[in-house]
């Protein structure tokens, strides 16, 4: 891809810089950001929450209508 | 003589005949049939209809009218046993041989038509006229079926007291008991009943209460984001603050791209500025979640230009913001560059970020792979250390003294004696000169004393030392080096911190490359503490609730150790407890100890390989 942009010939620096825009997009914003998500999420779950968080309480779920008619709505 | 029938009588040559109606794609099969059945004595004629007929399922069947002519009584019987199997249509068409009686059945029959389509497409109207007027109290009806249920549905849960009171016990946020009563008195005075509801608070002891955070659009992720983990329990440090901040950091640590990041903060603030719109669509699964997260991706995404700028990272090359320290020749490959001022010099640092030329150097990975990996060491052993004084807060809150004595200090101590000291390692070496170091344990003095005034060669076998003993090639840096900490470098030479640290362990007591007085010393008692923490986690706490454990009479069914039912008074209502949880296999006023030492143990192990665990991968790459 490099040697291709190098050569100063515009069709491959055309080309050249789709594949580069491609393989941008493809593995450093999509894969690269879902991989650097998922290891900032397993720091804070499994190196820093197992440090002291009990996490065994359960929600408060109060009797609500709107909550009973936001959950009809979805029928 | 026409009769009955339909049939001509007193002649030999009388036909009977029966008409109807019959789908165009069984006329070949009824025809066929009609042959067999009768020998051939009868006479059928077909006449297709030209447009295809709307059924009584509303599709279009193409249909044909046939007659037949027969003269048997007998063959009558079957003909119309055969009509009836194809569900064809008969038709009583009699006097065939007057056309203007015939006619006039045509126009009733037509007007029969007319009068029938005419009531149909009245009746489609009316339907239609209904369903619109219900429509628009269909939303109305709906929501007030669904309130009543729900009313119900609650009220169900209570039961009935003395006195025809109906009793229910529930949980309310204690902020709005205030605004519950009130709301209880308007619906008395509206309804003009007597104040006989009240709403109390119940005096016996509680079972464990629900959690409940009040969140708003931004803080809103974060806590689904703790809350996928586990429901915290009611009372102790909620994560989601924390991680409020920490989480988009990290993330920027690791992405760290000012173009990258300015692309995913953008799209973040996109998601952002569209969320009044989205929130009326109807979104899938996939894009209300990216919704919900949309404060937190732009978060992330300034934390990463933040971390892009540090690195001096745009799209993977670096950025001539400041002046460069390095001097070198430009296109030319494998060109050396020359500091432009002298190493250490505290006036020409670069002022933000990692300087430029280092991302066309050769050596740039070496450099950044070591700073990169000391620097997530540094920011993970924080993070921990945290979380590990987190869970001393919480013991202190809870008044569970024994966790704070033999949970919280052992993991603090076995925390910062071993991990601890490795981050201030890697401070010192980097707050260490090495050039001058290096240079004082180097054989190029002269004899007056200068540095790098003279060079051993070929031509040159003698040069001087610091001290100002001679010295030639052959001399050990241990001789050299006026500092006099031990090992093989005496304190002249860098240590490789890996080997350090393993060495600690493997080999305490004697350091290769100590970096200060005393670090042999030191590196072994703290050997020594972290090893000790260890069974001081496993085993005094199950140790001392076995000796604590008055046993009770299992009628009274209480009494257990109050410190044991704190612990897991809790956990009776966890439906979703993440930890090994020893089940509450044991009764009331039992204690298994066996239970109780395996639940430790685990706690122990699941403790220190953690501590151990992230270390590890981090330590193949730095230096």
């Amino acid at each position: 891809m490099l040697s291709m942009i190098n050569t100063g010939n515009p069709v491959m620096v055309y080309a050249g810089y789709a594949v580069f825009a491609c393989v941008t997009f493809a593995v450093l914003l999509c894969m690269d950001l879902l991989e650097c998500f998922l290891h900032a999420l397993r720091l804070h779950w499994v190196e820093f929450q197992n440090k002291f968080f009990k996490a065994d309480g359960y929600r408060f779920q109060p009797f609500d209508f709107k909550s009973v008619l936001a959950r009809a709505s979805l029928d | 003589m026409p009769d009955a029938r339909g049939g001509y009588q007193g002649d030999d040559m009388t036909f009977t005949n029966i008409a109807g109606v019959l789908p165009a794609s069984d006329k070949d099969h009824f025809e066929r049939m009609l042959f067999r059945s009768t020998r051939g004595n009868c006479y059928v004629r077909f006449a297709d209809i030209e447009e295809p007929l709307v059924d009584a399922t509303g599709q279009k069947v193409s249909k044909v009218v046939f007659i037949i002519f027969f003269k048997s009584t007998a063959i009558e019987a079957k003909v119309k046993r055969i009509c009836d199997a194809f569900s064809a249509h008969r038709y009583d068409v009699k006097k065939l041989d007057r056309p203007r009686e015939l006619q006039a059945q045509q126009d009733a029959n037509q007007r029969e038509l007319e009068d029938s389509k005419k009531i149909l497409d009245k009746n489609t109207e009316t339907r239609v006229r209904i369903c619109v007027e219900v429509a628009q109290y269909l939303e109305e009806w709906l929501w007030t079926v669904r309130r009543e249920k729900a009313t119900y549905h609650t009220l169900n849960l209570f039961r009935s007291d003395v006195g025809n009171f109906l009793r229910g016990q529930g949980w309310i946020l204690k902020d709005s008991l205030g605004k519950a009563r009130s709301a209880l008195d308007r619906a008395q005075a509206t309804l003009n009943l007597p104040p006989t509801s009240m709403i109390e608070r119940v005096m016996e002891v509680w079972p464990t209460p629900p959690t409940h955070f009040r969140t708003n659009k931004f803080t809103d992720a974060y806590q689904e984001f703790v809350n996928t983990y586990g429901i915290p329990r009611y009372r102790e440090i909620n994560p989601a603050l924390f991680t409020a901040a920490t989480f988009p950091f990290l993330f920027g640590v690791m992405y760290g791209d000012i173009g990258h990041g300015s692309c995913l903060a953008l799209g973040g603030l996109y998601l952002i500025l569209t969320e009044k719109k989205a929130n009326d669509r109807n979104l899938d699964e996939m894009m209300k979640g990216i919704y919900s997260a949309r404060y937190m991706l732009f978060m992330m995404g300034i934390y990463a230009v933040y971390c892009g700028f540090i690195y001096n990272d745009y799209f993977s090359l670096g950025l001539k913001i400041f002046k460069t320290n390095y001097e070198y020749e430009e296109h030319e490959s494998n060109a050396e560059a020359t500091m432009l001022s002298k190493y250490g010099d505290s006036s020409k640092v670069y002022p933000f970020g990692v300087d430029p030329a280092w991302h066309i150097a050769d050596n740039e990975l070496l450099f950044f792979n070591s700073m990169k990996m000391k620097m997530s060491v540094v920011l993970g052993i924080i993070q921990m250390t945290f979380g590990i004084v987190l869970k001393g807060l919480n013991a202190l809150y809870f008044h569970s003294y024994l966790d704070f004595v033999c949970e919280f200090i052992p993991m603090i101590l076995f925390d910062v004696g071993f991990f601890g000291y490795m981050v201030i390692l890697i401070f010192i070496k980097w707050s260490i000169n090495w050039d001058e170091r290096m240079q004082k344990g180097s054989c190029n003095y002269d004899a007056a004393g200068t540095p790098a005034a003279c060079q051993l060669s070929d031509v040159n076998l003698e040069c001087y030392s610091y001290n100002g003993d001679v010295c030639n090639k052959d001399t050990d840096v241990v001789d050299l080096c006026p500092l006099d900490y031990g090992g093989t470098g005496d304190g002249c030479q860098p240590p490789n911190l890996i080997t350090t640290l393993i060495n600690i362990a493997l080999a305490p007591g004697s350091v290769d490359e100590p970096m200060y007085e005393g670090q042999a010393g030191v590196q072994t008692f703290l050997l020594l503490l972290a090893f000790f923490c260890v069974p001081w986690l496993l085993c005094i706490k199950p140790f001392y609730l076995k000796f604590t454990h008055k046993p009770t009479a299992p009628v009274t069914g209480g009494g257990t150790n109050p410190l044991l039912d704190g612990e897991d008074g809790a956990s009776d209502n966890s439906a979703t407890a993440i930890h090994a949880d020893h089940g509450h296999g044991h009764g009331h006023g039992e204690f298994d100890f066996g239970e109780v030492f395996i639940h430790q143990a685990i706690e122990t192990i699941e403790f220190v390989l953690g501590m151990v665990m992230f270390i590890y991968p981090s330590c193949t790459d730095f230096i």
